[in-house]
């Protein structure tokens, strides 16, 4: 419910951003292994429903999405809890390739853009150290062009302001004619 | 205030104009209330010079408005966000606390803010506090409430539970905005305005259209979302922030979508309770006052409303008293009129309609004046001429009625520049005195000044005299039909002393005569000599006879009291050659040209008189009597009975006999007024009505319950197929003969008419059987000659030819003189 009404908010930026910011900023609000695989599950199943991106880029995505959670609960997670994050696509991968996997998003910029803003936003809220992500981080920055948002013309406000202020002036300009003739009523003594 | 001013102003006036109460009263009460108030706003403003809050507030305001500018705005935040508000500018104010509320006062970027906070938010201690607030008669534009953002979404439950005081005060006060703040929040959204860019503030349109409201918010708030979603990389890379203040911001966006329900039902709540909420803020730097606090009063609809009901309400009065004095003046004209637009002259809102009126009253003096023309020109000329000039046209015009005030006034207004075309010099001249002739000629001839000098002068003096003349010769004697006994006098006395007649008058004329000789007057000279002939004659002994008849006249005149005696006068006098009036019309036939009409114009009024009413009477007796009676018995109905018309041409020979008959005489066979100028006027269709009836009675007997007629009928033609023709009348058959006459009598009570008898035995009758059967007979023969008839049968088969004679002159056979006898009314 939550996703589908970001999703109507910023209804003009791509989808699959939307829905990487919320994954992102619910796991970042909530730290926990199951938390995690719900999240896990509905990067999936969003994935699953893409028809843009090849089985590279969406396995990119996935790969990446479970290091930089694992990396956040590293402390805490099972071997069997680590290895249940790492299937994908029913294999078992190993973790530890988080930057690899940037750089892979990195080599093709055009195409992949989606992954490199992705890849930005964990590299911003990774749990690395600093001094490892700042390079890559300002290196996505610049490939990255920056998202535009178009001023919100509130035409409606506008018009209330107008219709408002045309009141005022006719109230205004009324109340002085009316003090005007005030001053005017005399009654001559015929 | 401003809806007071007027009311009380309003209110003052109908007072006076409806006279409810005196004048003096009214002002007593004005001034008695004027002082209560100013007491009043005296005492409370001494309590709150002494109280302490106002003192603290005073002197940081004082010190602040040393330093810099002074505050104009005045923001009150109640904080119920249970952490402390302060700015990130450097602020001076104090810090003190009441009944364990927190009071801080501080001045940042040129507004006053007094924070009232409480920790466990104990709503009689603020009450108490904001009793004691209202006592120092600060007057905050604004009102903040701030809260905690997990208060958001429980608002309007609790301010309509818990919180219904605050409520209340935000319900009265004149601009609300919600604060949304805690540590957090506050700096990250320092963050994004330091980092980033921080959105517009979200404003609302108070008591406006909730939907519309709704959607302007809904839009504003998506806008912030968007905009933080946009910067969630910048803020978060580019700021010295630890991790933990780092996903706040990032999360700041989806926070933002997470509130804005909440946001919007706490915007639909505000607006269906009336609280003008005006702007939603979040973080303690983000403060948005409203920029004009008089627009968010206007948008309420009551006030619009009342203000222009006010308006519409002077403006109506002010109508109805400009109709009423409107209506006043055109009840009223000439001296009365010109008086009340001179008074008008003080009042110059009644400008318009004083000019209406006053080129009313120039129109009802020019409409029937003869020189209308001429006063025109001078009207539309003389606008800087000499305004003694001005005076004397207007005096001319208003022939004097008005004093020299009103003279002034109206020569101010009516003289207006203009194009009319140059007035005749004759007619110039009665308008304007000698004294001003220089002056009207330098505008009417300026070329020529000297001739028209000489000419307008000569005009002038030739009419100065003539007038005189007039009026000499009018005064001759003194004869005022309405003075009888005076009049008596005056005739009796001039009877025995005839030398005194026109002495002073002869003095007068010889003046004249000398004068006008002089400048070569010849007509009015003469005119001089006439009238000096008619004194002489009245010194003679015919001129005795002349006021002998004269006075007989006036005493004629005045016993003639009722129409009847009037009319009875002029019987008498048309028929006596001795009578007064008929010999004063022979004197009058018998005089100089000259005198005859003096004497005319001298008795015409007293003959008119006496002629007006008989001739009224005349016609009252036709119109009343006569006239109605001949439509009851209209005689062109042919079934009108015998009887009807005797009764109808008896009344007329009556009317005639007893009325017409002493002013009329036969003249070749035709009745016509006696040619006598004694006013007595007989309409030719009464006249007319009479000889038709004359004519009709000439050529039939109206008998008692029949009608009788005698022709001789001599049969002319009988061709074949008739072998003999009978003759029908007065119950009488006779055969008739041809070329040999035999009498016809026709009597209405039996049938008339023919019977031919063919050859083969056969036949016809042509009968009529009515009243006036010998008229339908006759009107189915031709009348080929002069009272010749001629029969033709249906089929054109046969037909005969008869010649008929009247018994007398009169052939009654022609049915138009029956038909068209022209009775109608005396006109």
């Amino acid at each position: 419910m939550d996703t589908i009404r970001l999703l109507q908010t910023l209804n003009n930026f791509p989808q699959q951003d939307v829905i990487h910011y919320y994954i992102i900023s619910q796991f970042l609000k909530e730290r926990t292994y199951n938390n995690f695989i719900q999240l896990i599950e509905l990067l999936d199943h969003e994935l699953k429903h893409d028809y843009q991106l090849s089985k590279e880029q969406k396995s990119c995505i996935q790969y990446l999405f479970r290091d930089w959670g694992h990396l956040h609960l590293k402390k805490e997670l099972k071997a069997k809890q680590a290895k249940a994050i790492f299937l994908i696509n029913d294999i078992v991968q190993k973790p530890g390739h988080f930057m690899e996997a940037i750089d892979f998003a990195k080599r093709n910029p055009k195409n992949n853009e989606l992954l490199m803003r992705f890849g930005l936003t964990l590299l911003v809220h990774s749990a690395l150290d600093k001094v490892d992500t700042k390079a890559k981080i300002d290196a996505l920055e610049q490939l990255l062009t920056q998202e535009t948002l178009e001023p919100l013309i509130t035409v409606e406000t506008q018009r209330q302001e107008l219709k408002t202020i045309l009141i005022i002036g006719y109230n205004i300009t009324l109340a002085l004619y009316c003090i005007w003739m005030l001053t005017k009523i005399t009654y001559p003594p015929l | 205030m401003i809806i007071l001013i007027p009311l009380f102003c309003t209110l003052l006036l109908l007072l006076l104009k409806l006279q409810v109460l005196p004048i003096p009263i009214i002002a007593i009460l004005s001034i008695i209330s004027i002082l209560a108030a100013l007491s009043l706003i005296g005492y409370y403003s001494i309590i709150a010079y002494k109280h302490p809050l106002q003192k603290r507030i005073s002197k940081i305001l004082s010190d602040y408005e040393k330093k810099h500018e002074i505050c104009q705005r005045y923001q009150i935040i109640l904080n119920l966000s249970g952490h402390p508000i302060t700015m990130h500018t450097p602020q001076e104010g104090f810090n003190v606390r009441f009944q364990g509320c927190t009071i801080n006062g501080f001045i940042s970027t040129g507004i006053f803010y007094l924070v009232v906070a409480h920790p466990t938010h104990h709503l009689s201690s603020i009450a108490n506090l904001w009793s004691e607030i209202g006592k120092c008669h600060t007057k905050f534009h604004d009102m903040c409430l701030a809260i905690h953002p997990d208060q958001v979404d429980t608002l309007n439950e609790t301010l309509s539970q818990e919180w219904l005081f605050i409520q209340q005060l935000l319900h009265t006060a004149p601009s609300v905005s919600l604060l949304i703040n805690d540590e957090q929040l506050s700096q990250s959204i320092y963050y994004v305005k330091e980092y980033g860019t921080l959105p517009k503030p979200i404003t609302i349109t108070p008591y406006g259209n909730l939907i519309t409201v709704l959607q302007q918010a809904n839009d504003q708030l998506n806008q912030w979302i968007r905009q933080l979603y946009i910067q969630r990389h910048d803020l978060c890379i580019y700021p010295p922030i630890n991790d933990k203040q780092k996903t706040h911001l990032f999360q700041l966006s989806h926070s933002f979508e997470k509130q804005k329900t909440n946001l919007l039902n706490i915007i639909a709540f505000s607006t269906e309770a009336k609280i003008p909420l005006h702007s939603i803020c979040f973080g303690r730097n983000e403060f948005i006052l409203p920029k004009q606090n008089i627009l968010h009063k206007y948008k309420q609809p009551s006030v619009a409303v009342l203000l222009t009901a006010l308006t519409f309400g002077v403006y109506g009065s002010f109508v109805v008293i400009k109709s009423q004095v409107n209506t006043t003046l055109s009840l009223n004209h000439g001296s009365v009129l010109a008086q009340q637009l001179y008074t008008l002259s003080r009042y110059p809102q009644y400008k318009h309609i004083q000019a209406k009126h006053l080129r009313r009253l120039k129109s009802s003096y020019l409409d029937n004046n003869p020189n209308q023309a001429t006063y025109q020109y001078l009207f539309s000329t003389h606008k800087k001429s000499d305004p003694l000039l001005k005076h004397d046209i207007v005096n001319h015009l208003t022939e004097g009625n008005l004093n020299k005030q009103l003279v002034e006034f109206l020569s101010r207004h009516w003289f207006k520049k203009g194009r009319t075309s140059k007035p005749i010099l004759s007619e110039l001249a009665p308008i304007i005195s000698e004294y001003h002739i220089p002056e009207v000629c330098k505008i009417l001839e300026p070329t020529q000044i000297n001739n028209c000098i000489q000419s307008l002068s000569r005009i002038k003096t030739y009419q100065i005299h003539d007038q005189a003349l007039k009026n000499l010769e009018q005064t001759l004697i003194p004869l005022d039909i309405n003075n009888y006994e005076h009049t008596l006098r005056q005739l009796n006395y001039l009877i025995q002393n005839p030398k005194h007649i026109g002495q002073g008058a002869l003095r007068q004329l010889e003046d004249i005569i000398s004068k006008l000789s002089l400048e070569g007057h010849t007509t009015l000279v003469n005119k001089a000599k006439d009238i000096q002939s008619i004194i002489y004659l009245l010194q003679s002994s015919n001129g005795q006879y002349i006021l002998h008849k004269i006075k007989d006249l006036h005493v004629l005149n005045h016993e003639t009291d009722s129409d009847e005696d009037a009319l009875s006068l002029l019987q008498k006098a048309y028929m006596t050659d001795r009578h007064p009036l008929r010999e004063l019309e022979y004197i009058q036939n018998n005089l100089a040209k000259y005198q005859a009409k003096w004497l005319k114009d001298m008795t015409d009024p007293m003959i008119h008189n006496i002629a007006q009413k008989a001739n009224g009477f005349l016609k009252e007796i036709w119109n009343g009597h006569i006239y109605p009676e001949l439509n009851n018995h209209p005689i062109s109905n042919t079934d009108i009975s015998p009887n009807e018309m005797h009764y109808t041409f008896s009344l007329i020979q009556t009317y005639f006999d007893r009325y017409i008959r002493m002013f009329v005489q036969e003249e070749e066979g035709d009745i016509v007024v006696k040619p006598y100028k004694l006013g007595i006027h007989i309409p030719e269709n009464i006249l007319t009505s009479y000889i038709y009836t004359k004519v009709v009675a000439s050529g039939l007997d109206i008998k008692e319950d029949h009608f009788h007629a005698v022709w001789a009928v001599s049969l002319k033609e009988m061709p074949h197929p008739i072998e003999s023709i009978y003759l029908h009348g007065a119950n009488k058959k006779q055969p008739l003969t041809l070329h040999k006459g035999t009498v016809l009598h026709w009597d209405s009570r039996y049938p008339v008419g023919f019977d031919v008898v063919l050859q083969n035995g056969e036949t016809i009758s042509i009968i009529q059987n009515n009243n006036w059967s010998v008229l339908q007979l006759f009107s189915q023969f031709n009348e080929s000659k002069p009272l010749c008839y001629q029969y033709k049968s249906e089929n054109q088969s046969w037909g005969f030819s008869i010649e008929v004679k009247p018994q007398y002159p009169i052939n009654l056979l022609n049915v138009d003189l029956i038909q068209n006898i022209p009775f109608s009314a005396w006109q």
